[in-house]
C-alpha cells in the first residue's frame, strides 16, 4: 500500500482549490510532466468524490428515519381516524333512525373531502418566465393561502393577459379557510366559466364544491348535473359520485 | 412543545446547523408541516404516495446541502424553498418516467445542475455508499466528516481521540488509501463517478 502523505496533502490542496495561482500552475506543470504521479491523482480524485456521493446516500439513509417516523405516525393516526369514523357512523346511525331518517345529511364533509388544491404542469409551463405568476402560485402550492390570495389579486389588477387564471387562483386560495357571505369566490369563478375556456371545466366543478360547503345545494347540484352529464369533463364520474351522495 | 411552534428562516437554518437534537426537531417539524402541501401535489400530478415520500426525502436532503453550502439566502420562506425543491425533483422523476416534455421552471437557479440532485437521481449512487463501507466504520466516518461534511482536521482529533491533528491527518490518508485500493477494480462505481461528475 503506497501512502505518499506528501503528495496526498498537494492532491487535496489541489482539489480543494487551496492553491495560490503560481503552485497550481507548477503543480499542473508536474502533472503533465509525471504520469504516474497523474495517475496518483486520478485515483486521489475519484476516492474523494466517491465519499461525497457516499455522503449524500448516508445523509439520505438518515433523513429515512424521518420519514419512517412521520409514516408510521400518520398511518397510526389514520387508523385512529378509522375508528373515529366507524364510531360516528354508528352514532349517526341511530341519531338518524330516532329522527326517522329525515334529517339532510350534513354537507360539509362532502366540501372537506372532495375539495383538494388544483394544479397543473401545463398552466405553470406556459407561464415560466413570469415571477410575479411563479411566486404567487409558489404560496399556492405550499399551501400559504393568504399571501397567495393576494398576490393573485394584485395580478388580477395589474396584467390583463393573466387576469382569468389570476381570478381562479385567487378563487381556489379563499376557498379552504371561508365561509358563506364571500361572494368573491362564486363571482371569480363565474367569471371564469363565461370568459376562460381553459379552465372552464375547473371553475366548473370548484363552483360546485363551493356551493356545497355553504350549502347552496340547489346550485351545487345544478352545477354537478352538468359536469355529470358532460363525458368530456375531467370530474364526470366524481361529479356523478358526489350527485348520488347528495341525493 | 417546539413541534407546534413555529420556526422562522433564521430559526431553521440554525437548527439544521447544529445539528443534533435541534436539527432532529427541526426535520421533524418540517415532515409535519411541509410534506402534506409536497404530497398533495405529487399527487395531483400523476403521482402516488410511494412517489410523494421519496420526493419530499430527496427534498429535504437538498435542502440540508443548499443550507448547509449557504446556498439558502432567506429570499422566501423555507417552506415554499423546499416545495420548490421538492417541485423540481417530481418533474424530473416525471420526465424521466413518462419520457414528457415538461418545462421545469424552477424557481430555484441552477437545481438543473445540482450536484447533490444528480446524486439522488442516479440509481447507482447507493453503490457508492457501500464501497465506502468496506473501509470499514471508524474510517468512512472520518473520509465523510472531512471531505463531505467538511469538519476541520482538529475538530475530528478531538472527536475521534486522536493525540493531535497530525495523528488524525495521517488516519485519513491511510483510510483515502484503502479507499483507492478498493475502487481501483470497480470499473461500475468509476463509470457512476463520470456520470455524475
Amino acid at each position: 500500500m503506497n501512502v505518499n502523505t506528501e503528495n496526498m496533502e498537494e492532491f487535496e490542496r489541489y482539489f480543494n482549490d487551496k492553491m495560490s495561482a503560481m503552485e497550481k500552475e507548477a503543480f499542473e506543470a508536474e502533472l503533465k510532466r509525471d504520469p504516474v504521479l497523474k495517475k496518483e491523482s486520478g485515483e486521489f480524485e475519484a476516492a474523494m468524490k466517491l465519499v461525497k456521493v457516499a455522503g449524500i446516500m448516508e445523509e439520505k439513509e438518515r433523513i429515512g428515519l424521518y420519514r419512517k417516523k412521520y409514516e408510521s405516525t400518520t398511518k397510526r393516526q389514520s387508523g385512529v381516524k378509522w375508528l373515529a369514523v366507524a364510531a360516528g357512523i354508528v352514532v349517526l346511525m341511530a341519531i338518524s333512525y330516532l329522527l326517522i331518517l329525515n334529517k339532510p345529511a350534513e354537507q360539509k364533509h362532502l366540501f372537506a373531502s372532495n375539495f383538494e388544491p388544483y394544479s397543473t404542469i401545463a398552466i405553470r409551463g406556459e407561464n415560466g418566465d413570469y415571477p410575479e405568476w411563479e411566486a404567487a402560485m409558489a404560496l399556492y402550492e405550499s399551501g400559504d393561502y393568504q399571501p397567495a390570495y393576494r398576490a393573485f389579486e394584485k395580478i388580477i389588477w395589474t396584467d390583463s393577459s393573466f387576469r382569468y387564471p389570476a381570478m381562479f387562483y385567487a378563487a381556489l386560495s379563499l376557498m379552504p379557510e371561508s365561509k358563506a357571505g364571500n361572494e368573491t369566490i362564486t363571482r371569480n369563478l363565474n367569471d371564469v366559466i363565461n370568459n376562460y375556456p381553459v379552465l372552464h371545466d375547473q371553475a366548473q366543478w370548484y363552483l360546485a364544491l363551493w356551493n356545497i360547503k355553504i350549502e347552496k345545494m340547489d346550485n351545487a347540484k345544478a352545477l354537478l348535473q352538468k359536469i355529470a352529464s358532460n363525458a368530456t369533463h375531467y370530474k364526470q364520474e366524481k361529479a356523478k359520485q358526489l350527485l348520488n351522495e347528495l341525493n | 412543545m417546539l413541534l407546534t411552534t413555529g420556526y422562522n428562516n433564521e430559526k431553521m437554518v440554525s437548527a439544521v446547523l447544529k445539528g443534533g437534537k435541534e436539527a432532529d426537531r427541526a426535520f421533524r417539524f418540517l415532515y409535519q408541516s411541509a410534506m402534506p402541501a409536497v404530497r398533495q401535489f405529487v399527487l395531483n400530478n400523476s403521482g402516488n404516495e410511494e412517489d410523494a415520500g421519496d420526493v419530499f426525502q430527496d427534498g429535504l436532503v437538498v435542502f440540508h446541502q443548499h443550507i448547509k453550502d449557504n446556498r439558502f439566502r432567506g429570499e422566501s420562506s423555507f417552506k415554499t424553498y423546499l416545495f420548490s425543491i421538492c417541485k423540481f425533483i417530481w418533474y424530473n422523476k416525471l420526465k424521466k418516467r413518462k419520457r414528457m416534455s415538461i418545462v421545469n421552471d424552477a424557481e430555484i437557479p441552477d437545481l438543473q445542475d445540482d450536484f447533490t440532485i444528480r446524486v439522488l437521481d442516479e440509481d447507482k449512487s447507493i453503490l457508492a455508499q457501500k464501497l465506502l463501507e468496506q473501509v470499514g466504520k471508524p474510517c468512512k466516518e472520518i473520509l465523510i466528516k472531512f471531505y463531505f461534511e467538511k469538519v476541520p482536521m482538529k475538530q475530528i482529533a478531538i472527536d475521534f481521540g486522536y493525540k493531535n491533528e497530525q495523528i488524525a491527518r495521517n488516519k485519513k490518508f491511510k483510510c483515502l488509501n484503502r479507499l483507492k485500493e478498493l475502487l481501483k477494480g470497480n470499473m461500475e462505481i468509476k463509470g457512476l463517478i463520470e456520470n455524475i461528475f
